[in-house]
């Protein structure tokens, strides 16, 4: 299992989509963006979680609910984190409403570049109204050439979520939703995750290559950590509860440990021998 | 060509029988400036005092004329009139230029036109004069002075001999010159020679403004005439037999207008970025749609498609009974590839990929919800990105971009589009925040980095004065991020302000 090199721009993968690109302006028509690659699983990297979790389908409809109506900017990093793992090309299309941005800010690519997610693949879209998000997400749920949509805003109502699901089985795009606080009510998600932010304190990221603990500045913010419960996990066990970490450097979550004596985890255990302290159920 | 306020079938009945002038204040009295059939056979004229004309008819009716409502009308009467021809200009307060050239087969020729123009127009309650001539002012003279529906052939200018001098166009000052020189008619004043002409005049130039209008009155010189809108090359008529009420039908209109257009454009190897349908309803409105695309297309479905929410906005009331469509902003669109079995303007092999959903979101939700992001070079956190509409190419600058990010602070990935202020403790003045009160919250700052001095442009204009911000990434107790500043130093007149900028988690 390599770590994924999504962060090395000048890979010749991407050196070959960028010739493609520009052959396609050359003949005036847009990019073959059917060429998304679905061969690897989407995974979060976070060994305990995709052990409960599996892997995250690629048409379904995910949320992502922030513990707290505050707590929207931490989900939606979680969703960029889980977003820097797509294993699709294509374009990313972050819906926001109005709303959502006065309350939390717009989207500034330059931070969404430090999670080596190339910032020419997204389209934003701002929505002033419930009813026209709706709107969007439908007509966005058609295009199987997109790679993810990502909508922030009130969640939609389960006949309007169960429609959206239907859509996206057909076109095999995943959907992450991010509520703005509304009260959970009937979803046809396949996928609930509660997730809050945590102080990055103490907190130590294990290189993968060396195995060695590699220190951050004890005075500088981490790496974001969330807290992260699975509420619904259609075809898996719901109801626990993990910790982690968003390590930029291997574009992956990571263990989140409190103390620098825990030993180093191994990228390669699998659940039944996850050790206890990665379980809150 | 007058209507006031006042609607209502009984008041215009009302106005047909009653002696009716319209009149507006001047300094030097009132004065009557529209008068109808029954007051001016009264006596009543144009241009008179009110008063002299109440001397000649008192049961006069005087009511206040709105101008700027008169020239809204003109201009509703103009746009209505493009259903004819698409070069359409307002000639004074009370005329339109039509310049037909080449449209009047449309309408079964010169004659059956003019008799559909005085048909519709007398239908929705105006009396109007007609003149249909090679150059705009004997076309001009031909309304105002003919008998209402003349047609001169080219060449038969001859026949505007006998027409006043007041037919020119001039001014009142040399209409009254040329009746003192005993020139009444315009054959007169084109009989006398030209140096004998100049003579009369006071300069030169007066007598060379008479030769100009006999000249562009005959042809000599060409004149043209400024259209309300420019004319279109791209432009799609369709004429219906019979009016339409039905907004389906509107769609079908659309539908046949759409595949002339790709007929031309594809002929051409153009594309187009807009398209904008008008209907001309029976009763001399008209309503206008538009669509915008990110790219340049032609393929009728996809622009019906984004036509297709647009349909009920048009207005049908009594019956449309003209369509047109114009396709703006051309560029070049080569032939691309598409199925065999289907028909080759189908446009179904184009619904892959992303720009049909732009197109859909952006003519739904408005210009600018749609957008991609381009960096810019500048290291003023606000303006490092723009928005640019989505479709073209950025992964190229976006590279560039991120070689010159190498070693850079870490930014925020949501940024506030105006920061919003907060109240700060800091441990020293200088030092970093250590808690912060920001919307009635207090965060309590367990780490902190910084500061990153962003000082403003100056090389840009309106950067006088701007301070010089202070840049911290914090961390609360629970975890959250933030990126704060201080704008301003402590040691200046004025304490520092403190803002949130961004958020990291």
């Amino acid at each position: 299992m390599s770590a994924p090199t999504q962060r090395n721009w000048q890979s010749s993968q991407k050196t070959l989509e960028l010739l493609r690109t520009r052959i396609a302006k050359i003949e005036s028509r847009s990019p073959d963006l059917n060429l998304a690659v679905q061969a690897e699983a989407w995974r979060s990297g976070h060994a305990a979680m995709d052990a409960a979790l599996g892997a995250i389908g690629f048409g379904a409809l995910h949320e992502i609910m922030p513990d707290r109506p505050a707590h929207l900017p931490s989900a939606s990093v979680f969703a960029l984190g889980l977003i820097a793992r797509l294993p699709r090309r294509g374009p990313l299309l972050w819906c926001m409403s109005s709303l959502t941005q006065n309350e939390h800010g717009a989207l500034y690519v330059p931070g969404v570049a430090a999670f080596g997610i190339d910032p020419s693949r997204i389209i934003c879209v701002t929505v002033r109204h419930a009813k026209d998000l709706n709107f969007v997400l439908e007509e966005a749920a058609r295009l199987s050439s997109l790679a993810a949509i990502i909508a922030e805003g009130p969640l939609p109502s389960f006949t309007a979520s169960r429609r959206l699901a239907l859509l996206l089985a057909v076109s095999q795009v995943p959907m992450l939703f991010l509520p703005d606080g509304k009260a959970a009510q009937g979803s046809a998600a396949a996928t609930r995750l509660v997730v809050g932010p945590l102080a990055a304190a103490e907190s130590i990221i294990v290189d993968p290559v060396s195995f060695e603990p590699r220190s951050v500045d004890p005075r500088a913010p981490g790496p974001p950590a969330f807290q992260v419960s699975l509420a619904r996990n259609r075809g898996g066990r719901p109801g626990l509860t993990f910790e982690m970490v968003f390590d930029h450097a291997n574009s992956s979550f990571a263990p989140y440990s409190r103390a620098s004596s825990d030993s180093i985890p191994d990228r390669e255990f699998s659940a039944n021998h996850a050790p206890k302290w990665q379980r809150r159920a | 060509m007058r209507q006031n306020g006042n609607e209502g079938r009984e008041y215009a009945v009302f106005c047909e029988t009653a002696p009716l002038v319209l009149i507006v204040h001047e300094p030097r009295g009132i004065r009557i400036i529209a008068v109808n059939a029954v007051a001016h056979k009264a006596g009543a004229y144009v241009g008179q005092a009110l008063n002299d004309a109440r001397a000649a008819c008192p049961d006069l009716i005087a009511e206040n004329a709105d101008l700027e409502a008169d020239q809204a009308m003109l201009l509703r009467l103009a746009n209505a009139a493009m259903r004819y021809t698409p070069i359409v200009a307002l000639d004074g307060e009370a005329g339109l230029l039509l310049d037909i050239t080449g449209c009047a087969h449309l309408f079964g020729g010169e004659k059956k036109m003019l008799e559909d123009c005085q048909r519709r127009l007398a239908a929705i309650g105006f009396s109007i004069t007609l003149g249909l001539a090679p150059t705009p002012l004997a076309a001009r003279a031909l309304a105002r002075f003919g008998s209402g529906a003349d047609i001169l052939e080219s060449g038969a200018t001859d026949a505007l001999d006998i027409f006043p001098v007041e037919a020119l166009g001039l001014d009142a000052t040399r209409n009254l010159l040329l009746k003192r020189l005993g020139l009444k008619r315009i054959g007169d004043v084109k009989s006398v020679p030209r140096a004998a002409l100049e003579r009369r005049f006071r300069s030169k130039q007066e007598a060379l403004s008479v030769r100009l209008a006999l000249d562009r009155l005959c042809g000599d010189v060409t004149e043209a005439i400024k259209a309300i809108h420019p004319p279109e090359p791209y432009r799609f008529a369709l004429n219906l037999a019979e009016p339409l009420i039905d907004p389906i039908g509107v769609g079908m209109a659309l539908n046949q207008l759409l595949v002339s257009v790709y007929h031309r454009l594809e002929r051409e190897g153009l594309g187009a970025r807009a398209f904008y349908l008008t209907a001309f309803r029976a009763d001399g409105g008209t309503s206008t749609i538009f669509i915008k695309l990110s790219e340049p297309a032609r393929e009728t479905a996809r622009i019906a498609r984004l036509f297709a929410p647009h349909l009920p906005q048009i207005d049908c009331g009594h019956g449309v009974d003209a369509f047109v469509l114009a396709a703006r902003f051309l560029e070049p669109l080569a032939a691309t590839q598409t199925t065999m079995t289907k028909d080759d303007h189908s446009g179904t092999h184009f619904c892959d990929g992303l720009a049909p959903l732009i197109d859909t979101l952006t003519n739904r939700l408005g210009d600018g919800s749609v957008f991609a992001l381009a960096p810019r070079h500048s290291h003023v956190p606000e303006r490092a990105q723009r928005r640019i509409s989505p479709g073209t190419g950025l992964a190229e600058d976006w590279m560039i971009w991120a070689e010159t990010q190498v070693g850079a602070a870490p930014r925020p990935f949501r940024l506030f589009e105006r920061a919003e202020p907060c109240d700060v403790m800091a441990s020293v003045p200088d030092g970093p925040p250590v808690r912060f009160i920001w919307r009635r919250v207090t965060h309590k700052i367990i780490r902190a980095t910084g500061p990153e001095r962003i000082a403003p442009e100056w090389w840009r204009a309106g950067s006088e004065g701007v301070a010089v911000r202070d840049y911290y990434a914090v961390e609360d107790d629970a975890g959250r991020r933030f990126w704060l500043y201080r704008s301003g130093a402590y040691d200046a007149v004025e304490p520092p302000r403190w803002y949130v900028h961004g958020v990291f988690a």
